[in-house]
């Protein structure tokens, strides 16, 4: 059978087109979810230690160690009372460092936690921006009675990273 | 689902010609006839028109009767910026694999190709992030992977069309899965040469190369 290379060419031609269209529109898919995820926030709820239920806690303030900014200050006269059993406490862990001290003025005293952290950075593209997660949470130091990690990876979900028994 | 796509969309070829390839009943000559060195086009277009890529490729193969033994080399480097990030990355990269050529009757020797690669990138990367933070105050934070190694396989497709004497032009589409890359965690890797954005676990790529074909040896 002689050979017609315009025979094979035509069809090849029109398919080559339409693969090249589909392979064009298959990378505007190609493009990475702009959805950051990371978040400073850490996520503390104080339970009591006999049920596990949660506590109720009067807090003045929370400081952070180095950080300007105090969490949650209230007038020491009024005793406000932080209402732990619904929400629980957000504080900002330090993104330049690996670690951070808090410390928490309640009732009649005062207690520390210190945690420490990693960061990992994720620069998502030009038009979304970049992500910065904290993860591998741990509890470095701390005079409460008892703490547990129960979310080492802190998010944007702002679900609860650390138990504080009492 | 979209991988499966992916992988449909390169196996088209394939049942296109697979019959009428079949059906040509020819002289198996495994000798090589020529070997083909080109580069990729558009990585020359956008070295002086994109300011924010620098590269070339060059791109090698030789014939080994429907197979084709495919070398490729390259280098990009990419500054990329932000309002508040600034990025930077340069590095060499390699692929190799082996085309599977549909067109076998065709006398002047066009491609209509699948193939497969494995590619291999060394490279280096800068990442300055500036935060905002309303309890830590505003502050830069940079980091630095230098000689990260990244390796990932590809399937391929496209054609190679001779135009004038030696000279040839051609496509090559590229799906790219299967990336590891070794830096420390700190920063992830955001461009690797050779492979494009990590951000997914698959990506395409896509070459328009002119090339030169030396002849070896006439065909029997």
């Amino acid at each position: 059978m002689p050979y017609h290379s315009k025979t094979i060419f035509t069809p090849v031609k029109k398919w080559c087109w339409i693969i090249l269209v589909l392979l064009m529109a298959g990378a505007c898919l190609d493009e990475p979810d702009c959805l950051p995820t990371g978040d400073t926030a850490l996520v503390i709820s104080f339970n009591r230690l006999l049920d596990g239920k949660r506590d109720t806690v009067i807090l003045y303030n929370i400081e952070a160690a180095g950080a300007d900014s105090i969490f949650y200050k209230t007038d020491p006269d009024k005793l406000d009372t932080i209402d732990t059993q619904t929400k629980p406490v957000i504080v900002a862990v330090n993104p330049y460092a690996e670690e951070t001290l808090f410390t928490f003025f309640m009732r009649v005293q005062q207690k520390m936690l210190r945690v420490g952290y990693k960061n990992e950075t994720t620069f998502i593209s030009e038009e979304c921006g970049s992500d910065r997660i904290q993860y591998d949470l741990s509890v470095l130091e701390t005079d409460f009675d008892s703490v547990r990690v129960v979310n080492n990876v802190l998010s944007k979900n702002r679900t609860v990273n650390i138990e504080i028994y009492r | 689902m979209k991988s499966i796509v992916n992988i449909v969309l390169l196996l088209l070829p394939l049942t296109l010609l697979a019959q009428k390839a079949d059906s040509l009943k020819r002289k198996k000559d495994f000798l090589p006839t020529g070997i083909r060195i080109g580069t990729d086009v558009i990585s020359l277009i956008r070295t002086p028109t994109d300011d924010s890529f620098d590269g070339y490729e060059i791109n090698a193969d030789i014939d080994f009767y429907r197979f084709y033994l495919a070398v490729e080399a390259g280098r990009w480097e990419r500054n990329l910026s932000t309002e508040e990030e600034l990025y930077d990355n340069s590095g060499n990269y390699g692929r190799i694999g082996v085309d599977v050529n549909f067109l076998l009757k065709d006398p002047d020797k066009n491609l209509l190709f699948f193939g497969a690669r494995y590619g291999r990138s060394t490279y280096s990367e800068n990442f300055t992030q500036f935060i905002s933070d309303p309890v830590w105050n505003d502050d830069a934070v940079s980091y630095q992977n230098s000689d990260v190694t990244a390796s990932w396989a590809e399937l391929t497709t496209g054609l190679r069309v001779k135009m004038w004497k030696m000279f040839w032009m051609g496509y090559t589409a590229r799906f790219k899965f299967g990336l590891s890359t070794n830096e420390p965690r700190g920063f992830v890797s955001y461009d690797v040469p050779g492979y494009g954005k990590t951000g997914k676990d698959t990506t395409w790529g896509f070459n328009y190369q002119v090339l030169f074909r030396i002849p070896i040896r006439k065909q029997q």
